[in-house]
């Protein structure tokens, strides 16, 4: 199963878990609909994107409502911590919360009591609170943009907010902060560096980078980031290897952004509908080079 | 008694030490002087932290300190032992700590504690990358970058972030002028509410502190 959590913008909803679907920019859990928007909603949008154009089992959510008040993102970590060790979880992608160290501690405890780990995905507030907590080497996958390299970097921060100045000033080297992060244990397992420059790693070692199409509009449009990860949740649940996943993940949004042919202006449900095109361009040339061999089931659970 | 007291009489003017001989005396006044107003200097450096339960808080009471006077007040990251990941508190010189107090009290501010501070707290970062496509604008803050269109400075779009409350806020300001837009510190309550308004500081500045 592929189980994707986060908080959305709304006073609306406590706590709510079901399957997500995506029906042009509406998105759907269980029996309750939501806007397209920045953050879980683009994920879980890009997710599904990805699942239906491989035809496997719709993605599970839990999500809440939370406008920054915390209540929502507390909800979250204790139903995960509740109910993970009783699920059949995967891959599991963890987005938009309110970082707070010690309920982040009880979900990694219920993780590994969990039967089988689930390869997991961290990107938003969950990557940061799975930084801060100094257990981010327990994770699979980070997805950092250049800002929040530099926090990971960064061994003293608990939040990009705190990133000392010299870090910040080596955005210009990312293969300097990638390096201090691993070296420092502020590193997931592997990372997604998201940028002009998208740059794949993998335990410490940059293994791809990816710089076309350049598209500049992308870095200003709310949501970009949160679509590669859904992409890749998508991708690793298929049976990707996570480096493959990261790789065909950001061509496609590269793709996607550049068949939407946006500017700054441009919103995130626009390019998410152009992901099945843009995916099934980059699967296409992907395996005419004949290297992504697939993962079973087994082989991706860690 | 009377003689314990503050004695009455003449003071010797400055210039007079010469004629009656007592300049050295002069000398070592003044070099009282600059002692205690370097003893008060050192005093007023030794600084607390006032922990809150969350940044929006923290937000209004450096607002109401620092138009109470106390302008020299900052925020930090809290210690360690208090931290969740996301969270400020303020950091302030121990030698004020009665009325600083005394008047977050008076706006129904009290902070949940005051702690004395042993080492030197991170600041949150307040410089701003800027990038320009042209007819639009992005301001960079941290991890939070906001765009705007340069002739009706409408914000177009709200990007990075990982708190709770950032797809809020950009629900509540894309579409609107910088003028008309609310302030990301009233009604934000995270670190990324912090950065995303020294964003938008920074495009009104920009604009010409519309």
């Amino acid at each position: 199963m592929l189980l994707l959590a986060g908080t959305l913008p709304t006073t609306d909803i406590e706590l709510h878990a079901g399957t997500a679907a995506l029906q042009q920019d509406v998105l759907t859990i269980g029996d309750r609909s939501f806007p397209l928007t920045r953050g879980t909603a683009s994920m879980i949008g890009a997710a599904c994107a990805v699942i239906c154009y491989f035809g496997d089992e719709l993605p599970q959510c839990v999500v809440a409502g939370d406008i920054g008040k915390r209540s929502g993102s507390r909800l979250i970590y204790r139903h995960l911590t509740r109910h993970l060790p009783k699920t059949n979880v995967t891959v599991l992608g963890l987005h938009y919360i309110i970082p707070d160290i010690g309920l982040h501690n009880q979900v990694m405890m219920s993780i590994r009591k969990m039967r089988q780990r689930p390869c997991l995905i961290a990107d938003a507030g969950f990557m940061y609170v799975a930084k801060a907590s100094g257990q981010a080497p327990f994770y699979d996958l980070f997805l950092p943009d250049l800002g929040e390299l530099a926090f990971l970097a960064d061994d003293k921060a608990s939040h990009p907010a705190y990133t000392r100045g010299f870090l910040i000033k080596l955005e210009d080297i990312p293969d300097k902060l990638i390096e201090h992060a691993y070296d420092t244990g502020n590193a997931a397992q592997y990372l997604c560096v998201k940028g002009r420059t998208d740059y794949i790693c993998a335990n410490g070692k940059i293994v791809e980078k990816i710089d076309e199409p350049l598209i500049e509009e992308l870095e200003a449009i709310g949501g970009t980031g949160d679509t590669i990860t859904g992409m890749v949740a998508g991708l690793v649940y298929h049976g990707f290897p996570i480096e493959k996943a990261c790789t065909i993940a950001c061509k496609t949004n590269r793709r996607a952004g550049q068949i939407a042919n946006p500017t700054p202006a441009t919103q995130i449900a626009e390019i998410i509908t152009m992901i099945p095109q843009a995916l099934n361009e980059i699967v296409i040339d992907t395996s005419d080079n004949n290297s992504n061999r697939m993962l079973s089931k087994n082989e991706m659970i860690i | 008694m009377a003689g314990r007291g503050k004695r009455k009489g003449r003071r010797i003017p400055s210039h007079s030490h010469k004629v009656i001989n007592t300049s050295e005396m002069g000398i070592l006044k003044n070099l009282f002087k600059s002692w205690k107003k370097q003893a008060d200097s050192d005093q007023s450096q030794v600084r607390g932290l006032l922990i809150y339960e969350n940044v929006n808080e923290v937000i209004q009471a450096e607002t109401v300190l620092k138009k109470a006077g106390y302008d020299y007040i900052r925020v930090v990251a809290p210690p360690p032992h208090y931290r969740t990941g996301c969270d400020l508190c303020l950091e302030f010189p121990i030698i004020e700590q009665v009325g600083i107090v005394r008047t977050l009290e008076k706006h129904n501010l009290p902070p949940l504690e005051s702690v004395h501070l042993s080492e030197d707290a991170l600041k949150p970062i307040e410089i701003c990358k800027i990038k320009d496509f042209g007819n639009y604008l992005m301001i960079r803050a941290a991890n939070m970058k906001l765009t705007f269109e340069k002739t009706s400075q409408k914000i177009v779009n709200i990007s990075g972030g990982g708190c709770s409350d950032v797809p809020y806020l950009a629900n509540e300001m894309m579409g609107k002028t910088l003028l008309e837009a609310p302030i990301p510190r009233e009604i934000g309550y995270t670190l990324c509410a912090y950065s995303l308004a020294i964003a938008f500081e920074e495009a009104k500045n920009r604009m010409g502190g519309t």
